[in-house]
């Protein structure tokens, strides 16, 4: 046998002289298919995060509305257009550290007479008849290992707004600032106020 | 950009802290439906009610945050404990959150709820034929006898069906007022004004009788500054207990002898006095002559009249005994001496417990069955009667058992009805402490939620026996009301309590409801003897070795063993913890081939046996063994079943000691003592003084700048450093406001740790259990270091040790991230969020005051809701200590500043300070002149800091102990 016999020996077929690539056309146009589809279950995903947890993605990146609450209750038209004090629901704010929520019966002290048919105001009704209490969601957390104390904040002579913003002008609270350290590190600097660890760390 | 270290961690901790924030913004914020009544969120409500961990029923005040009751205090103005509360009432919190409590009733080993449960047993109950029926309780004063008795009634049975067991009756004090001063009644004991007080085994400042009053009353007396300066003690008994340790002389000798020689005083004491009171006395005392107690004492006849002498020349003496012989010599010498400070127009409610043989007749018709149903609430006979009287097997010829304990224990283990009824801090009730003390027992907390399971709120004892009695077919509503237990009470308070009616009834109800009680005045009434007193034989002398068993200052007589705060507090002089030992001292130890602490003993007396380590010290007679009661029990939950001996296993009915053989079995078990050393080694750590040199003794080394009068104390203030830096590595801190500081005087530390409980219970400190404390991980914040001294007068010192807040603190320096700082006003803060775990402070710390979170602890539900909100609950990695209770500065400094007005000495008071019993702990602020601490720091000539030469200049100044020779 000769060397080109032997060349000729090892002569590929014809049909194997084209590798078939790794990726088919077939597979391509599948794959073209595909990304809309990953696409789609993308966005949707998030859509559907946004849907399911709207707080969080409303919170973190609204500028103008605060979470969505349970009731679509507003600030603006209680505090500005109605007048009443923050004191009024949020009662004990000068007796102790927490400022306390309004319960479901001081909504109703009021919404008996006032739009007692509104349907949200149902909804305050039918809580109150189970005896359960409103889900709000919450929009200012200290953290567990820092106590705030509003009472000695507000005898200090400061008012609601330096730290929760312009409520009057917010539908639904807004988060105006977000509660870390430093905000009030500085805040008691300004103030000439302590900064002793332990005047929030215990 | 390349992205370096630093960046990295920056943008990794930087999303996580925003992952985090954002998940932790968003939970739900859920008010309540209706506005609860003078509920301020974030401000405690306090609750006034009486302790019901121990007979002696001490006012008490319970916090309650939001429903959840957190810690109990001592109630001022108590006649019993105004203000204090020892250890067990500290604890009780841990009895209401236990997490072993029984859901629902249990009835024949099937859970079910409480409808069904109460027809069940009402159906049983109605079975039973007239007068078969009996009801064990613990001791009770007030409501609940009245209540019981009329239960009783409508079954057909006599009052003397009516059992109120203590394990620990004292029943022997009743017989010897009876005997000796025509007085069948335990006199109420007030030595606070006393000059002598002589106890013959009464350990009172640990368990006997009223341990909180008596350690007031204690406080009182050793107060230096009184008029005629302060009261002696003298200690007989065969045990060396927190009383002997105090005590200004003291004599360990064989059971009985104690007694003994109280008798042979009192011989003497009548022999030089004329009056028929001397006459009966020396009739009485016949065999007490001073040569044969000597003889059998071992006390010398010169050493007789010497407390003879003392007792005689005391213008208010008073003598305690524990035991049958001890009680009717102090009985006959309080007579004799007509002394005032016993008063005998009140009767201490232990009186009122039955006698051992009212029990022990009950069981014999139990067994004879004469009884169909028994109920037993409150205590837990399987356990603590006497092997002798075989209560269990009797217990098991009884068809119906009814248990009302929330706690699985042997007794509801041998019950064929468990009805789980309400802890004492969930429901309404009363005890009479002593005749006209009525204290009022109210809920203190909002029920577990779902907890038990299918009522809204778990009912009270009384509530069960009326449901009970209905569900039976019974009258109850013509015996006991139509509005249950608590309509009950009020009606028993109307008509014998406060015996008023309408308007001005709802008024002194509204006040006791208030104040915790109604508290009656009455004019005291001194001992007197009488005129013919039976001759007392002479104590038989045992032989051979003697067990000895005593209550525990920790458990009582059992009924706390399951709480995981009393198991890990180290006993008060053996320093053991989750455990019970056979104290002995060495020369009885190496009689019976005992080496040393840890060695396996066999203690064998003619009722049962047990196996233990042994604990070798010299604070034990020669001839004794002594097993501390509580422990031992074989089903009490998960905390207490295993653990150490049960006494009550090796002892006769009624009687604290017995004839045993010990031997040792040759094996030896490891003991858990938390404290590294007896010894202080001579450093000087708890220092004494004769009474005679205080204010002239000589300092071993100079004061120190800005000590005073040669005083090992440097002020924790600007004024305490060296010009120039030339002593200090750093310049001083200058205080804002405040410098806090807190005096310890050891003359007045009992070792008790009422203090460290407290502390326990205020700061969320976890408990790590055995293992973990043999590993020295324990997590008290304060402890009692308890040293051995080889001396005559102070063989044992106490010592609390707590973060001294150093005013140059060795820890602070050492932090490499600034969580250890100094604080404005003085105090070494520990920032939980800084700490980074390096354990370089505890390190460097000498006082060892400083605790290391190993481990995530486990709060375990429910008792996570006893967890105070106001202090940060430490997670594992991070190093913590006291912090002089910051909360409770803050707490008060916001209120005074919302009255606008300076902080007041003495309102701000740790969780220590506030329930010390004797008041040996004061806090205050040293930049305030008029407050106490500034005084007794600047003045008292006893004021030393621990480790002066350290020049750590602490700000916890102890007072020596002093010594009264």
């Amino acid at each position: 046998m000769s060397v080109e016999d032997i060349r000729e020996d090892e002569q590929p077929e014809e049909h194997s002289t084209e590798e078939e690539p790794f990726v088919t056309p077939q597979m391509r146009r599948i794959a073209k298919m595909l990304v809309p589809v990953i696409a789609v279950v993308i966005l949707g995903g998030a859509a559907y995060c946004a849907y399911k947890w709207p707080p969080a993605y409303m919170a973190v990146y609204s500028a103008t509305l605060g979470p969505e609450q349970p009731i679509p209750f507003s600030h603006k038209v209680h505090a500005k257009n109605k007048r009443i004090s923050c004191l009024f629901c949020h009662h004990t704010a000068d007796q102790g550290p927490k400022a306390g929520l309004p319960t479901v019966d001081k909504c109703l002290l009021c919404h008996n007479e006032i739009i007692s048919q509104f349907p949200p105001i149902l909804d305050i009704h039918e809580s109150y008849d189970e005896g359960e209490g409103i889900p709000w969601e919450r929009v200012y957390r200290v953290a567990d290992h820092a106590h705030f104390n509003h009472q000695v904040h507000l005898l200090k002579g400061f008012d609601c707004a330096e730290c929760h913003g312009n409520v009057r002008e917010m539908d639904r609270i807004l988060l105006n600032q977000k509660i870390h350290m430093g905000w009030c590190v500085d805040c008691h600097r300004e103030n000439d106020a302590t900064v002793d660890c332990l005047a929030c760390h215990r | 950009m390349s992205m370096t270290r630093r960046s990295w961690i920056a943008t990794v901790t930087g999303g996580a802290i925003g992952l985090g924030a954002a998940y932790s913004a968003f939970d739900k914020l859920i008010p309540a439906v209706i506005t609860p009544e003078h509920i301020v969120p974030g401000i405690a409500t306090w609750y006034a009610t009486t302790c019901r961990q121990c007979p002696a029923g001490c006012g008490m005040l319970v916090r309650n945050r939001e429903g959840r009751a957190l810690k109990c205090e001592g109630l001022p103005g108590h006649p019993v404990s105004d203000g204090k509360l020892c250890v067990r009432g500290q604890a009780s919190v841990q009895g209401a959150y236990h997490p072993e409590r029984l859901k629902s009733p249990v009835v024949h080993s099937q859970s079910m709820g409480w409808a069904t449960a109460i027809q069940t047993a009402g159906d049983a109950l109605s079975k039973v034929k007239r007068g078969r029926v009996a009801v064990i309780t613990d001791v009770q004063a007030g409501s609940m006898v009245s209540l019981i008795t009329s239960w009783l009634d409508l079954f057909g049975a006599d009052v003397d069906r009516y059992v109120r067991y203590e394990p620990v009756s004292l029943h022997e004090q009743v017989e010897a007022g009876a005997g000796i001063l025509d007085r069948p009644y335990i006199p109420h004991y007030d030595m606070g004004s006393s000059d002598f007080v002589l106890s013959l085994d009464a350990d009172f400042l640990g368990w006997w009788l009223s341990p909180v009053g008596f350690g007031r009353q204690f406080g009182q007396m050793r107060d230096l500054d009184r008029k005629g300066g302060p009261a002696r003690l003298e200690f007989i008994g065969p045990r060396m207990s927190n009383t002997g340790a105090m005590a200004d002389r003291r004599h360990l000798v064989a059971p009985d002898m104690a007694g003994a020689i109280g008798l042979a005083v009192a011989r003497i004491i009548a022999g030089r006095r004329k009056g028929a009171g001397s006459d009966a006395v020396l009739a009485a005392t016949k065999a007490f002559t001073a040569d044969a107690v000597s003889a059998a004492s071992g006390l010398t006849p010169s050493e007789l009249e010497r407390l003879a002498d003392s007792l005689a020349k005391a213008k208010a003496p008073l003598v305690l005994g524990h035991g049958d012989l001890e009680a009717k010599a102090a009985a006959m010498l309080n007579g004799l001496l007509g002394t005032r400070c016993a008063d005998y127009s009140r009767a201490h409610t232990l009186s009122r417990a039955s006698t051992p043989d009212e029990l022990a007749e009950l069981v014999d018709d139990m067994d004879g069955g004469k009884i169909d149903a028994v109920v037993i609430a409150g205590t837990n006979p399987v356990y603590s009667a006497s092997p002798e009287l075989r209560f269990g097997q009797a217990l098991s010829r009884v068809s119906t058992v009814i248990n009302l304990a929330n706690l699985p224990d042997e007794t509801a283990a041998a019950s064929t009805i468990q009805l789980p009824a309400a802890h004492p801090l969930e429901c309404w009730g009363d005890y009479e402490a002593a005749s006209g003390w009525h204290g009022m027992v109210q809920p203190t907390m909002m029920p577990v939620p779902d907890w038990p399971s299918d009522t809204p709120e778990a009912p009270s004892p009384g509530d069960v026996l009326i449901a009970l009695a209905e569900a039976a077919g019974k009258d109850a509503q013509r015996a006991f009301g139509t509005e249950g237990y608590y309509g009950y009470l009020r009606t028993y308070w109307q008509e014998e309590v406060l015996e008023l009616s309408g308007q001005e009834f709802e008024e002194a109800w509204r006040v006791s409801v208030q104040k915790g009680g109604h508290f009656k005045g009455r004019s005291a009434r001194v001992p007197s003897l009488r005129g013919d007193l039976d001759p007392i034989p002479f104590p038989e002398g045992a032989g051979g070795t003697a067990l000895v068993a005593s209550p525990s200052l920790l458990l009582y007589d059992g009924r706390e063993a399951a709480k995981p705060w009393l198991q890990e507090l180290p006993d008060p002089l053996t320093r053991t913890v989750w455990t019970s030992t056979l104290e002995m001292n060495a020369a009885t130890a190496s009689s019976k081939g005992i080496a040393r602490n840890g060695d396996v003993a066999r203690v064998t007396t003619q009722y049962g046996q047990v196996e233990g380590p042994a604990y070798v010290w010299e604070g034990i007679a020669d001839g004794v063994v002594v097993l501390q009661m509580g422990q031992g029990h074989r089903a009490h939950g998960d905390v207490a079943s295993g653990v150490g001996m049960n006494a009550f296993s090796l002892l006769p009915p009624a009687a604290y000691a017995v004839a045993a053989t010990v031997e040792a079995t040759g094996e030896h078990t490891e003991l858990v003592i938390p404290q590294g050393s007896d010894s202080q080694h001579d450093r000087g750590i708890v220092k004494t003084v004769a009474r005679s040199k205080i204010g002239h003794e000589e300092e071993g080394h100079h004061g120190g700048h800005g000590g005073h009068g040669g005083r090992s104390l440097t002020m924790p203030l600007p004024e305490g450093y060296w010009p120039e830096n030339k002593h200090d590595m750093y310049p001083p801190v200058e205080p804002v406001g405040h410098r806090w500081a807190m005096t310890i005087d050891l003359s007045k530390c009992t070792g008790c740790g009422a203090c460290a409980v407290a502390c326990q219970a205020e700061n969320n400190v976890a408990n790590v259990g055995i293992d973990e404390v043999e590993r020295g991980h324990e997590m008290h914040w304060l402890r009692i270091d308890r040293y051995f001294e080889p001396s005559e007068d102070t063989p044992v010192l106490f010592q609390p040790m707590l973060c001294q807040h150093c005013d140059q603190a060795p820890c602070e320096p050492v932090c490499p991230v600034f969580a250890a700082v100094h604080n404005e006003e003085g105090l070494n803060a520990q920032v939980y969020n800084r700490c980074v775990g390096t354990r370089y402070c505890a390190n460097n710390c000498p006082y060892k005051v400083r605790r290391f979170n190993w481990f995530e602890w486990e709060f375990k539900e429910p008792l996570n809701r006893q967890l105070n909100p106001d202090v940060t609950v430490r997670c594992r990695g991070v190093m913590e200590k006291c912090t002089f209770c910051i909360q409770r500065i803050r707490e008060v400094q916001y209120r005074a500043r919302a009255e606008d007005r300076p902080v007041r000495d003495g309102e701000v008071q740790p969780a220590c300070v506030q329930t010390c019993p004797t008041g040996a702990l004061v806090f205050g602020d040293l930049l305030n002149p008029e407050a106490r601490v500034t005084e007794v720091i600047r003045h008292d000539p006893r004021a030393y800091q621990v480790l002066h030469h350290f020049n750590t200049k602490p700000g916890v100044i102890y007072l020596k102990r002093v010594i009264q020779a």
